[in-house]
């Protein structure tokens, strides 16, 4: 039985793209400064473009291009394969709008 | 200019009024003396007050005299320039003098009489017989006061018009401005009426008042002072003829001795006369006559020079007319030569242009050949163009059919792809079904060899339709240049054919041009044959040139005797007369 | 010696490999891919397949051979350590193989393939699929 998960964040950083669950996002705020560009993480450039978004996840501020906000939805698991993925924070997978996002610990990026 | 002359000369003009009206007051009062019993305690009030009038009238007069002479004045003081205006202004006051002192002093006496008799009866209170025997003294010698200072004041004028001359003023402009007042008559012949009357006015007069004594049987006046007055006037009398007979003489005789001058013939500039009315007129015409005189035998001098410089020049152009005319004569010799040459050169232009003209009309068919090519060729061009527009269209459809066919082809082969992998899935199945799925997977089998040989097919087919499409590219990009090649093409026949047309219109010109000419040039031979004629008659006649030239000669000579006499004729007239309007001699 | 099930024959790049059969659950069409940030090179992406990610391994980066090709077809392993997707160029269909199954090395990806075998469409390399899944789950 899939687990379902009751509000999403959808992020595009670069050509990549990944989730958050809703519950672990305390506030989007518009300041980048002092922020982490999670493109960093993916080897791109480490500066964000203009007009990035930034979500504060408990101590971590994390810089994301554009953010979507999505109802509930299935939690598809990770294969073994991908288990030590993000830092071994990947939780699973989500499919929206025929697309899969990954669904990841912000503390672990 | 000589004004020094002038100096004075405005009181030195009024003196002899003053003079007339003196004498004439000084009459008045000894005759009023002798015919009036005055108290003797009244004859010297009369006398003082006959002065005092006298002089007050003489001061007055002077000053009114003085302002009507005020040009001359003007030139003396130097307040006016010497110009011609202002040296005419004061002849114009100078000639008008004369009579203005006459009408003055006329008037001081009358007057000058009459108030002092006023005077005196009003001081001596006195009744009306002694004023009428004042006036009537007055009236016997007021006129002959005025017209003694008349012919005394005309000569003074006189020499100051003649000073007015060297100052600067012409003669002919003197003439000009003093030309009025034609009066001769009336003014001498009054002069010599007072002269004669006066005496037999005063013996009238002295007789009635002697006549009046004795009825009265009053003593009588002492004879010696009627001898006296009478006297004194015929002096004054005398005095006025001599006067009047030297005025009146004076201009008259050079008037005579003018006229004589010119006809001596010599003529110069015009001297002035001083002279009064007629004889001035008279003066003035004689004076503007020389002028005329003077002008026209300068130009007939100059015309005569002239006439026979005219007629050596002449004489020497006839000279080399006569060689003109001998060269004239062998030119005409050499171009009677070149005109039969021209005559063989036109027969042959002739022929020529023949020739022309027959070639023209040859090019002229051959350029209407020409355009008819071009307008088939660009009718053949047009078709090819609308043909190529067919293919280029049928092209674009087929590429648009084979398109259709590439998707249809695209959707088997996505069909056979999915019967591929289901073959190749159940395949797998059967075989993990062992035995039992052996038959299944055989069948699996077959169906992917189908589905494969399908997808080779579609591939293929792909492949061609990709042949095909890019040769209906390459065939489109083909009729499209074709296309554009027989646009080209039409556009190039167009201006092939609109280039024949004007070879066509210029070929149709330049026959007619070359008809034109033939017909020229046939004229052309038909005028030289008359041009040879024509010259063959010119000789002939230069040949009577000759002869007439030769008559033209002896007329010249002749006219050369004349324009030497002539010239000998006007020279006789010598004068100082070159120069009109010169210093006078 | 002959294997008794057979074995699912399919190219990648220019060498055959093949799978048992018993292992080879399903051959699928490979849609497009979502990539995993962070992955190794050979991990081209996941796609949901059957309500289940499933990642596809690029055999020709994994042997050191990386082609550059479009992948339309992919074979579908399973193991007890999970299922994974392995990239073929052309999938030959199931043969039954001869010849021997040793290692054909003892370093990198070569430990877990076997042979020579021959199938009838040519030489192959057996993949073990039990330890090549530990291998890559080891590796990523």
């Amino acid at each position: 039985m899939a687990q379902l998960i009751d509000g999403l964040v959808l992020c595009h950083v670069g050509d990549h793209r990944l989730a958050v669950r809703a519950q672990d996002v305390d506030a989007f705020e518009h300041d980048p400064l002092g922020a982490t560009y999670v493109g960093e993480r993916f080897g791109d450039d480490p500066t964000p473009p203009e007009g990035v978004r930034v979500l504060r996840c408990g101590a971590q501020r994390l810089a994301v291009d554009r953010l979507d906000v999505h109802g509930g939805v299935a939690l598809l698991p990770a294969p073994p394969l991908l288990s030590s993925a993000f830092g071994g924070g990947i939780l699973g997978f989500v499919e929206v709008r025929q697309l899969l996002w990954p669904v990841v610990i912000p503390e672990r990026l | 200019m000589k004004l020094n002359a002038l100096q004075g000369r405005a009181r030195w003009l009024l003196l002899p009024a003053h003079f007339a009206a003196s004498a004439g007051v000084a009459l008045v009062v000894f005759h009023c003396a002798l015919t009036i019993d005055f108290p003797r305690a009244s004859l010297g009030p009369f006398i003082g007050t006959v002065t005092a009038a006298v002089l007050t009238f003489n001061t007055l007069s002077h000053i009114l005299m003085l302002a009507h002479l005020q040009p001359l004045q003007a030139l003396n003081a130097g307040v006016a320039r010497p110009t011609r205006g202002a040296l005419i202004e004061a002849a114009l006051a100078a000639a008008a003098l004369p009579e203005r002192v006459f009408w003055v002093v006329l008037s001081a006496v009358l007057i000058g009489a009459t108030l002092s008799t006023g005077g005196w009866m009003l001081l001596d209170g006195a009744t009306h017989p002694p004023l009428l025997r004042v006036v009537s003294a007055g009236v016997c010698m007021a006129p002959l006061a005025a017209a003694l200072a008349f012919v005394v004041t005309v000569p003074r004028a006189r020499v100051v018009h003649r000073q007015l001359l060297e100052a600067g003023l012409p003669v002919t402009d003197l003439y000009r401005a003093l030309k009025k007042h034609l009066l001769f008559e009336r003014r001498w012949l009054a002069c010599l009426g007072i002269a004669v009357a006066t005496p037999l006015a005063l013996a009238v007069d002295l007789g009635v008042w002697r006549y009046e004594r004795a009825v009265a049987g009053v003593s009588d006046a002492p004879l010696w002072a009627i001898v006296t007055l009478l006297g004194l006037t015929l002096l004054m009398v005398g005095v006025l003829t001599v006067r009047a007979g030297a005025a009146l003489g004076e201009p008259l005789e050079q008037l005579a001795a003018e006229t004589t001058r010119l006809l001596a013939g010599r003529y110069g500039a015009p001297r002035f006369i001083a002279a009064e009315y007629e004889t001035r007129a008279a003066a003035a015409a004689i004076a503007t006559m020389e002028l005329q005189l003077a002008e026209l035998l300068g130009g007939l001098d100059g015309a005569a020079v002239e006439l026979s410089e005219a007629t050596l020049s002449l004489a020497a152009d006839d000279v080399a007319g006569r060689a003109q005319l001998e060269t004239q004569r062998s030119l005409l010799d050499a171009t009677g030569e070149t005109t039969q040459a021209l005559a063989r050169s036109a027969y042959e232009i002739a022929s020529s242009a023949q020739r022309v003209t027959e070639l023209a009309t040859a090019t002229l068919l051959t350029a209407r050949a020409g355009r008819d090519s071009a307008d088939g060729f660009l009718r053949a061009m047009a078709e090819v163009r609308e043909g190529n527009r067919a293919i280029a269209d049928s092209v674009v459809r087929l590429n648009k059919r084979v398109q259709q066919v590439g998707r249809v082809v695209e959707f088997i082969d996505g069909i056979a792809d999915k019967s591929d992998l289901l073959a190749l899935n159940a395949e797998l199945e059967g075989n993990k079904a062992g035995d039992a799925g052996r038959g299944f997977s055989l069948v699996a089998a077959e169906m992917r060899r189908l589905a494969e040989s399908v997808m080779s097919s579609t591939r293929e087919i792909s492949g061609l339709i990709e042949e095909i499409r890019d040769a209906t590219n390459a065939a489109v990009m083909a009729t499209e240049a074709g296309v554009k090649t027989t646009d080209s093409g039409t556009t190039l026949a167009a201006r092939v054919s609109e280039g024949f047309s004007r070879i066509v219109d210029h070929a149709n010109q330049s026959s007619t041009a070359t008809q034109s000419i033939n017909l020229a040039t046939s004229q052309q031979q038909v005028g030289t044959d008359q041009l040879v004629s024509a010259m063959r008659e010119i000789l002939q006649g230069t040949e009577v040139s000759a002869a007439t030239a030769e008559e033209m000669r002896q007329a010249h000579d002749r006219l050369i005797a004349l324009a030497r006499d002539l010239t000998d004729t006007v020279t006789l007239f010598e004068a100082g007369a070159q120069v009109p309007g010169g210093e006078a001699t | 010696m002959a294997d008794s099930h057979g074995h699912l024959v399919f190219a990648c790049g220019f060498s055959l490999y093949a799978v048992p059969a018993d292992t080879a659950s399903e051959v699928v069409t490979v849609p497009s891919l979502t990539r995993v940030p962070g992955a190794p090179a050979h991990l081209l992406g996941v796609f949901a397949h059957r309500g289940e990610v499933l990642p596809v391994v690029d055999l020709t980066r994994l042997t050191g051979h990386a082609l550059d090709a479009d992948f339309r077809r992919a074979v579908l392993v399973r193991t007890p350590k999970g299922a994974v997707a392995l990239t073929a160029t052309r999938v030959l269909g199931v043969s039954t193989l001869e010849g021997t199954f040793d290692r054909l090395g003892d370093t990198g990806v070569q430990q877990h393939l076997r042979g020579p075998a021959r199938s009838p469409h040519g030489e192959v390399a057996v993949i073990d699929t039990q330890t090549l899944v530990d291998f890559l789950a080891h590796a990523a």
